[in-house]
């Protein structure tokens, strides 16, 4: 009897009424995906760099990184720290390990064959204790670790520029280096990261036995924050970084060029979705003027009417971003597998902001058009 | 109940020097079931007389009395359940929703005037049966000929029952066939149900179906003499 009493629902035949046609919802709904795969690839760009230093400077087993004072980040140090210093660290109380990390640009040129066509490029070269020391590769995509000298770990980017692979060579600073393994996550856009042992790192820099960090490793049930007012009263010519602050730092220190070129490509594309999202519905409500004021004429609240715009608008948000995500995961699948130098890092709650985000640019960009429909009278659907 | 009662109706249109007082103190009353012939050239004030009677303009001077309510007296939201309710409209275009299917463009008045789903259904496909349109029901209308695009306005005016249907030179885009099929389709229909209709014409064909005629000219309606 209820179900037999239930009124007809006037705003859903009010809704399919004002819709969008379908040729031009379609084509602005591939604007807004467009939009949305820039945005996504922008941020999933972003979000592997932000992983790869996350990894490296994050890595398990290190505790605390000692650097030379005034240095906070893996990018930008200069000077080194002695090998005395080093032994005296991994001599303290709460100190497992203390490994060196020298790290230097060095340049990488192709051997054989690939050399007629690759040129040399430069990388972020990492010395370390290896093959198990603290400060190596946090992740190999293949391969293994370097295990003696004139051994080396390519970031599997820097080995697609260089044309090589696991078991080749390539000639670092001028000195020949076997290929022997590959790793992920350590592409930072600019440049790529090697591993090689520590020796062989401070023979190809000319830097001897010194470290541009030291990599501590904690004693089990040791006290991160005393081991390092420890440090600091022998050593008061360092800087001790708590693992999760360094991170934090060098994710910020990469990013501070990174972020404006984010932003504005963000904000192009958002902008692009605006205007075609306002585009779209100021076409529909033109198109659909007499039929939005037969509407009104007929009884529909204008509440209806201006709901139905904002609906149609919505619905080619929504599939706007539902095909740009796809998109962007679809290539971000394929650049992985097929161009390895472009690498990036999909990231859900990247995916939800922006499509939040969209929603919201959609909304605002229906809002202007959505107000002018106030102006509309329905005496015009007597217009001849 | 008296479906329609305009009481000395005044309205200027236009602005400053370009105004013209498109009704002047028009009186009228229409019972149920009666067809009102409202003839005139065009330009006389007809349409803006339908549009003070559907509440969609207010009057300078005078009251529209609907279905037993003054509209002056009427809040927005009111006038406009009133109107969704008491009142059908037939245009000179048919004016129908072009992403809409026949039988949904007859539904949406039933649903606007808040009919319950299962009476709106019924009522509509009975009305496009008798208007010989119940096999163009899931068409869109711009796979419709002038005609029966008109017949489907027809419906959507009649579905609710309203009180009084409004139809403004409703043959106007239709040869005389398909003119007169309407203008009969309406009157009959809205007879049937106790509808009382105000169609404004310069057709003079449509006296036929006509149980009263009035006369509009600079504004004023008066009786047809013939009437």
């Amino acid at each position: 009897m209820a179900r037999a009493l239930r009124r007809l629902p006037a705003s859903s035949l009010v809704r399919r009424a004002l819709r969008t046609r379908r040729t031009r919802g379609a084509l602005a709904a591939g604007g807004v995906a467009v939009s949305v795969v820039l945005v996504l690839v922008i941020s999933a760009t972003y979000r592997s760099v932000e992983v790869a230093v996350r990894a490296y400077a994050g890595q398990e087993g290190v505790g605390l990184w000692v650097a030379p004072r005034g240095t906070d980040n893996l990018v930008r140090s200069a000077s080194l720290l002695g090998e005395e210093v080093r032994e005296d660290i991994a001599a303290l109380p709460g100190v497992r390990a203390a490994d060196p990390v020298l790290r230097s640009f060095v340049t990488a040129e192709p051997l054989g064959g690939a050399a007629q066509r690759r040129r040399p490029i430069m990388l972020l070269a990492i010395g370390y204790r290896a093959p198990d020391g603290l400060g190596g590769a946090p992740r190999l995509a293949t391969g293994r670790r370097p295990a003696a000298a004139r051994e080396i770990v390519l970031d599997r980017a820097a080995a697609h520029r260089l044309g090589v692979r696991v078991g080749g060579s390539v000639l670092v600073n001028g000195s020949e280096l076997e290929v022997v393994g590959l790793s992920a996550r350590t592409n930072l856009v600019s440049t790529q990261l090697a591993f090689l042992d520590a020796g062989t790192a401070a023979s190809l820099s000319g830097y001897g036995r010194s470290a541009s960090f030291v990599a501590v490793g904690l004693s089990p049930g040791a006290s991160a924050v005393e081991v390092a007012l420890r440090i600091a009263s022998e050593f008061p010519g360092v800087s001790i970084h708590p693992r999760a602050a360094f991170t934090d730092r060098n994710v910020e220190e990469i990013f501070a060029g990174f972020r404006p070129v984010q932003v504005l490509v963000s904000a192009i594309g958002f902008t692009a979705a605006a205007a075609l999202i306002a585009l779209l519905v100021q076409a529909t409500l033109e198109d659909r003027r007499r039929e939005a004021a037969v509407l009104l004429a007929l009884g529909a609240p204008a509440g209806h009417v201006a709901l139905a715009v904002v609906c149609a608008a919505l619905r080619v948000v929504a599939a706007g971003v539902a095909v740009g995500s796809a998109g962007a995961l679809v290539l971000t699948a394929a650049l992985e597998r097929w161009v390895p130098t472009l690498e990036m890092a999909p990231d859900l709650a990247d995916l939800a902001r922006v499509a939040i985000l969209f929603v919201a640019v959609g909304l605002t960009a229906a809002l202007a058009p959505v107000i002018r429909l106030g102006q509309l009278a329905p005496v015009e659907a007597f217009r001849p | 109940m008296i479906p329609l009662e305009l009481r000395r109706l005044s309205k200027r249109v236009g602005t400053g020097a370009h105004s013209v007082c498109a009704v002047r103190d028009v009186s009228l009353a229409l019972s149920v079931g009666e067809v009102a012939l409202l003839e005139g050239p065009s330009g006389v004030g007809k349409t803006t007389l339908l549009t003070l009677a559907a509440g969609l303009l207010t009057p300078d001077s005078g009251e529209v009395w609907l279905d037993g309510a003054n509209l002056a007296s009427l809040a927005l939201a009111a006038l406009r359940r009133l109107r969704a309710r008491a009142v059908g409209f037939v245009f000179q275009r048919a004016n129908l929703l072009s992403a809409l299917t026949v039988r949904e463009n007859v539904l949406v008045a039933a649903a606007l005037a808040g009919l319950p789903r299962h009476e709106a259904r019924a009522r509509t496909d009975r009305l496009l049966e008798r208007l010989g349109l119940g096999c163009l029901a899931s068409r869109l209308p711009g796979r419709l000929s002038c005609g029966e695009e008109q017949r489907v306005a027809v419906a959507r005016a009649l579905v609710h029952r309203p009180a009084v249907v409004l139809a403004d030179e409703p043959t106007g885009s239709l040869d005389a066939a398909a003119g007169r099929a309407v203008a009969e389709a309406l009157s009959e229909l809205a007879r049937e149900a106790g509808v009382a209709v105000l169609l404004a014409t310069h057709d003079l064909r449509l006296r036929e179906v006509a149980s009263r005629r009035l006369h509009m000219l600079d504004g004023r309606v008066e009786p047809c003499p013939a009437s």
